[in-house]
């Protein structure tokens, strides 16, 4: 058994290494460029430019819907557009009503506004935005939200809805001009697609995980949405435009470095690959 | 300057996710004490935010502004218990009017949604005054006529045919490993979160 190990050639032994090297080498990757950025180019894509530019275009006063549905398991794919689009709604003249329709999106809205402080950009609460917590229901939620911004009795702080003013001025999607939806599962941006932009004819904006983005193509394709931030790639290009440096730039910079290492692997396998093959032939 | 109370719940954090880090080591008790925290976290998390659904939804305005016609939610809500109960068949009313209100939300949009707004977007010009442009029409229409030609299994896939789906078969291939390589990313931005959370927030480096 032994002889037969001594056999192996390096690319063979290279193929056989422990998963948990690997997984040392991988986190290795992803610590080194956050203690020192590489600064690697960031190329903005239609797609985000046409997010940004979106919601630079809103009129003042507009009411803009913030759907955060991102769940805590993928926050760090979602979580940097939302702080980035949070800013910049915030920064603007804006009415915003934040809602999520996944249990523990209030989670992640409430980290991302933390991380954000509206008050700190001369925002106040219940004037120019509002947070409602969760709707159950999915889709069925959502809808019922479309039709009534004022179903549930009182925001997420316990407030009733009539000591909201905003909600005063707000009560259906004939109100609204904007929809964003934060979120991780491919099945909410079909359903704000169906319920919002089929429905109502309202324009929609989707920042959502990396996998979901092959199918957010077809429906930005047929114009069904406006704009979408692709994951911590389109957090980054989003930062790039807004100028704005955070969470997407330093994600981006360890994503590159990473997907190296990635590669590396790769090909080292495969070459591992090859040599056993044509040991096996011989 | 962080309060008391948050130093200890970073530490809890990074506490835990060095456990869950773990099992890239082995499986061991401080993974499992991590990965069981996180279900009963979880599970109670959803019971609190149904709880206040509820409460908000449907008690509150129902109490509070006299919206009689919330007792029939609330009824049926609690007709969801009866599959505990010795009649279980009365769960199969909230459930049947749960499917029934699903899909006539869903319905009433997915057809111009994920049909007919599709078909629309795939009508492009062939001719247009950027090559890059045009390439990409003609590999988007081509592409998807392929594809929806590899699904097509009323006639046998050979000769001239059998080319077409066989360049659809090709073209899924590129999108599952697009898919793929997505998927990856993911989980490199979920490990991002972790690692810039244990070298800033909990180490404080940066």
């Amino acid at each position: 058994m032994m002889k037969q190990k001594d056999e192996k050639n390096m690319w063979q032994r290279l193929g056989d290494i422990d998963v948990r090297i690997i997984w040392a080498i991988a986190i290795v990757c992803l610590i080194v460029p956050f203690l020192s950025p590489l600064g690697t180019p960031v190329i903005v894509t239609e797609p985000t430019k046409r997010f940004a530019k979106t919601i630079e275009d809103l009129p003042n006063g507009s009411v803009v819907v913030a759907q955060g549905s991102v769940s805590v398991a993928f926050l760090g794919e979602v979580f940097p557009a939302m702080i980035d689009t949070f800013r910049q709604l915030m920064s603007k003249d804006l009415k915003i009503v934040i809602v999520s329709f996944a249990e523990d999106g209030p989670i992640t809205v409430g980290k991302a506004l933390d991380v954000v402080k509206p008050e700190a950009l001369g925002k106040k609460y219940g004037r120019d935005w509002v947070w409602f917590g969760y709707i159950a229901g999915l889709e069925v939620g959502m809808a019922s939200f479309a039709k009534d911004l004022r179903m549930l009795a009182n925001d997420f702080h316990g407030t009733p809805i009539k000591d909201i003013p905003l909600m005063q001025e707000v009560k259906n999607y004939e109100d609204v001009d904007l929809v964003i939806d934060f979120n991780v599962f491919l099945d909410m941006c079909e359903y704000s697609v169906r319920q919002w932009t089929v429905t109502y004819k309202k324009p929609l904006l989707i920042a959502t995980m990396s996998s979901n983005i092959p199918v957010v193509i077809s429906y930005y394709q047929a114009k069904q949405v406006l704009g979408y931030l692709n994951g911590v790639r389109g957090a980054a290009e989003y930062e790039a435009i807004t100028g704005v440096k955070g969470l997407g730039m330093s994600y981006s910079d360890a994503t590159a470095f990473v997907v190296l290492a990635t590669i590396a692997f790769m090909v080292i396998g495969n070459i591992s690959l090859i040599g056993k093959s044509e040991r096996r032939f011989k | 300057m962080m309060e008391p109370i948050e130093i200890a719940l970073v530490w809890a954090a990074a506490i835990l996710t060095l456990s869950a880090l773990s099992f890239l080591f082995k499986d061991n008790p401080f993974f499992k004490f991590a990965e069981h925290t996180a279900v009963g976290a979880g599970a109670a998390h959803w019971v609190v935010m149904g709880y206040g659904m509820i409460r908000d939804g449907a008690v509150k305005p129902l109490v509070q502004t006299g919206q009689l016609w919330l007792i029939i939610p609330i009824i049926l809500g609690i007709l969801m218990f009866g599959t505990y109960t010795k009649w279980p068949w009365l769960s199969r009313y909230p459930v049947a009017f749960l499917v029934g209100c699903g899909l006539g939300v869903a319905i009433r949009s997915a057809i111009e949604a994920q049909f007919i707004g599709q078909i629309r977007a795939l009508v492009l010009p062939f001719v247009t005054a950027d090559p890059l442009k045009t390439i990409n029409n003609l590999i988007i229409v081509l592409g998807t006529i392929a594809v929806i030609s590899y699904f097509i299994f009323a006639r046998e896939q050979k000769g001239p045919f059998g080319k077409v789906t066989e360049v659809g078969r090709i073209i899924m291939m590129v999108y599952f490993g697009g898919a793929f390589t997505t998927i990856m990313f993911i989980y490199i931005s979920v490990m991002l979160e972790r690692i810039a959370f244990l070298l800033f927030q909990w180490l404080g480096l940066g």
